[in-house]
């Protein structure tokens, strides 16, 4: 027995490829792609993730679309989150589907205890087709590799918190309030944080050492990965549900809903924040953190 | 807006030198087709308020008939659909009566060829019964070309069509062009102006008198992705067209089984 947490690493970078516009259900211009990879290679091509029946495997696993969010699933395996952006979780609960906005990041283990080939990769079906997927196979196993089954697609952040809010109070509250302006169903929608599209911002301003929470309101109908550089921050509420222990750098904040979130001025320097989606981000989704 | 009122006023010129599908459904093909595991059921409303009022070659008149169609597409794959039409017509004298189907397969450019108009091509075939068209079993190809640019939306449908049973199965190719152009008012509001003609006959095209010719101002009101509504007052300029004629579509997407969004 290996008395190590894992016995061996694997990672994993999801991509999407050959980007087009098409019409989306609210209206206005929305990214697609054509194709899509895990390490660089479509469903079906490279050598599969082999592994040894008892193995544990961590998967550090990053999406690295630019717009995309994708659900992943092991047929017949589950994941035991360790981290979420890095930072390890209060809770280490064990889930069958990973949701991941574009620029999240994930570690989780998998107990690799039922052997057979399995496709490791987008549970939908289409996002399959594209190519995102890789196969998992065992020692000794051969045949066609069992697909991801239809399934609900649910995620929450605070399956990883502590049952318990935190009982710290904020030195300050920002309001981060993300709309959007129609420009035509032919065009890209204009984004706002605050009223204001950037490059033409107001900077948020931030005081050192001390407690700010950052209340990300989107009344918008799309969902928004945002993300702080050089920061992360603890997940607080969402949707007026309480949690704590949860720290991230990229939330993704659903469609009109509020996360908030508690950030400690802890890294002196200007500091970007943005939608990660990089059509939002290239429409003006981002603004700047000045420390006072 | 200036430019929008440029290309209404060509168009309306263009009258003067160029006949109308049936009015049962009234409607500008766009080149997207309907998704995969989702179902599209529309009803098109057509009033006819100052129409044919004589009988032609058998058929009844059009005058202040109302016709109902009620159409279903089903979505094949992210490039394919089948349509179905079932039209009907209630007027005075006739009652309420069935007036024939079409099936309408239609096949698409996949957007993810990234051309940089939408493109697609239908086919309609059918019967209608000859007290409402003379012409009762026919073909229709209808290649489909759109375009969205910012707020501007621009269609055209140069369709061909070919009579199998009645008096024009003699004509060969009719040329039934069809086209739109739209702005975008508001996120929910787009109006615009669609055209309708039959020029008859492709290698000889009918004298302006005997052409069909229709102007549709329209509203299209994109309150949900789930609805397609649809507006419009037509107004026909040539004797061979009705003249006055009144829409409504109203479309309601259904969509079954797993999603991927």
């Amino acid at each position: 027995m290996n008395p190590a947490l894992y016995d061996r690493e694997e990672f994993i970078v999801l991509h999407d490829w050959e980007p087009y516009y098409s019409a989306s259900g609210d209206g206005s211009l929305m990214v697609n792609y054509a194709l899509g990879s895990v390490n660089g290679r479509m469903l079906g091509h490279g050598e599969p993730i082999r592994v040894r029946e008892g193995e544990r495997v961590l998967f550090q696993i990053l999406n690295a679309s630019a717009t995309e969010p994708h659900w992943l699933a092991l047929p017949g395996h589950r994941f035991q989150v360790l981290a979420l952006d890095g930072a390890p979780v209060a809770t280490q609960a064990v889930v069958d589907l990973l949701r991941m906005g574009p620029a999240e990041r994930v570690t989780a283990l998998v107990q690799m205890n039922a052997p057979g080939t399995y496709i490791f990769g987008e549970a939908r079906k289409d996002f399959r087709d594209a190519g995102i997927g890789i196969v998992v196979e065992y020692a000794n196993r051969i045949g066609e590799p069992e697909e991801p089954r239809e399934t609900k697609l649910e995620w929450d952040y605070r399956v990883f918190g502590d049952a318990a809010p935190t009982t710290r109070k904020p030195d300050f509250t920002i309001p981060l309030v993300f709309t959007s302006k129609f420009k035509g169903h032919g065009a890209l929608d204009q984004w706002m944080i605050n009223a204001r599209s950037y490059p033409d911002y107001e900077p948020v301003i931030l005081r050192a050492g001390l407690r700010h929470r950052l209340i990300f309101d989107n009344r918008s109908t799309d969902d928004h990965p945002v993300h702080l550089h050089r920061h992360n921050f603890e997940v607080v509420s969402i949707q007026g549900a309480q949690t704590s222990g949860v720290y991230k750098d990229v939330v993704v904040v659903p469609a009109q809903s509020k996360v908030e979130a508690d950030l400690i001025a802890n890294n002196p320097g200007n500091t970007l924040f943005h939608c990660h989606q990089q059509d939002h981000m290239d429409s003006g989704f981002m603004t700047l953190f000045r420390y006072a | 807006m200036k430019l929008l009122l440029s290309i209404l006023a060509f168009i309306l010129c263009m009258a003067a030198v160029a006949h109308a599908q049936g009015n049962y459904e009234i409607q500008v093909y766009g080149a997207d087709t309907v998704p995969p595991h989702s179902t599209m059921v529309e009803l098109h409303s057509n009033f006819t308020a100052e129409g044919q009022r004589n009988y032609v070659d058998g058929a009844a008149p059009t005058n202040h008939a109302e016709h109902e169609t009620i159409e279903i597409t089903q979505g094949i794959n992210d490039w394919s659909e089948v349509g179905f039409y079932i039209f009907t017509s209630e007027q005075s004298g006739l009652g309420i009566d069935w007036v024939g189907d079409h099936i309408r397969p239609r096949v698409r450019v996949p957007e993810k060829w990234r051309w940089p108009v939408g493109v697609s091509l239908s086919m309609e075939m059918g019967y209608q019964r000859a007290l409402y068209s003379p012409d009762t079993w026919t073909w229709e190809i209808r290649p489909i070309v759109d375009k969205t640019v910012g707020r501007w939306y621009f269609a055209v449908n140069p369709a061909l069509e070919r009579t199998w049973h009645g008096p024009d199965v003699n004509q060969g190719l009719g040329f039934a062009p069809a086209a739109k152009i739209s702005y975008d008012f508001t996120k929910q509001i787009t109006g615009g102006l669609e055209y309708y003609a039959d020029y008859g006959s492709i290698t000889s095209i009918d004298r302006l008198h005997d052409q069909q010719q229709q102007f549709f101002p329209a509203i299209d009101l994109n309150v949900s992705p789930k609805w397609e509504i649809n507006f419009g007052a037509g107004v026909g300029p040539t004797a061979a067209t009705d003249h006055w004629i009144v829409k409504a579509i109203i479309g309601r997407h259904f969509t079954w089984g797993h999603s991927t969004q």
